[in-house]
């Protein structure tokens, strides 16, 4: 669905189809993307400061509230994570010869570096 | 000049959402949802002297810096088009404006707050 599409069906274009809600969907993903990243500048600021004033942020990132946003936030950006390596084969497009590469073995690299990066960042994490 | 305006923000969208893909979805795991259940590793891994130990690292700091800057652009740049495409009714020069205005600042802040630790 086309950026001029959505713009002639007016706003209420998301509810019409199934596939534009899902496009829908992940436009909506960037609102939990921007909002984790203030949570994180909030996080690393403490950080920099005193170990209390970190450790009573900390404490206010496991209120009730904060779990659920936390948990809804996983979901949207799983979804972003999803999509967006999705979307990599319809952005570059790789010929072998005459014969356009599979988007499969494309989106796939994507789907192990992602993998590579969540065990990266978990065992920089946990160790 | 319009289109390679647009193509500058479409690289830096594209490169903040293969980023964004990448990093933020173990983020949020990590230091909000798993600590919030009470998962014990992860609550011991987010104690004061274990995180500045690992944040303090300049290679960590250099990694979080570009991945929230590249991060924001991503994220304003679809904003920016999702309030286009609901048709609310903002001209479109002060919205792009201010977009990339939040995600300079998100820019800067971070630059800030990693250099203070």
């Amino acid at each position: 669905m086309s950026k001029s599409s959505r713009q002639a069906l007016g706003a209420r274009w998301w509810l019409m189809r199934r596939s534009y809600f899902l496009v829908f969907l992940r436009e909506l993903t960037s609102i939990f993307i921007a909002s984790y990243l203030v949570i994180l500048l909030l996080l690393l600021a403490k950080v920099g400061g005193d170990a209390g004033s970190y450790e009573s942020f900390r404490e206010s990132l496991t209120f009730p509230g904060m779990l659920v946003f936390g948990v809804i936030t996983l979901a949207f950006t799983l979804f972003h994570s999803i999509t967006f390596i999705n979307l990599i084969p319809r952005g570059m497009a790789i010929w072998r010869g005459e014969e356009r590469v599979h988007p499969a073995l494309i989106a796939g690299p994507g789907y192990v570096g992602l993998v590579v990066v969540v065990a990266i960042v978990l065992v920089a994490i946990l160790r | 000049m319009k289109g390679s305006h647009e193509a500058f923000w479409w690289s830096l969208f594209s490169a903040g959402g293969i980023i964004a893909a990448m990093l933020i979805p173990v983020l949020v795991f990590a230091t909000v949802v798993a600590p919030g259940f009470g998962w014990g590793v992860f609550v011991d891994a987010m104690q004061y002297d274990r995180i500045a130990g690992l944040v303090g690292h300049q290679l960590v700091k250099a990694i979080l810096f570009v991945s929230i800057w590249l991060s924001f652009f991503h994220a304003f740049h679809r904003i920016r088009h999702l309030i286009l495409d609901l048709h609310v009714p903002v001209p479109g020069l002060p919205l792009a404006v201010l977009s990339y205005l939040l995600a300079t600042a998100g820019t800067v802040s971070a630059a800030i707050v990693l250099w203070r630790i």
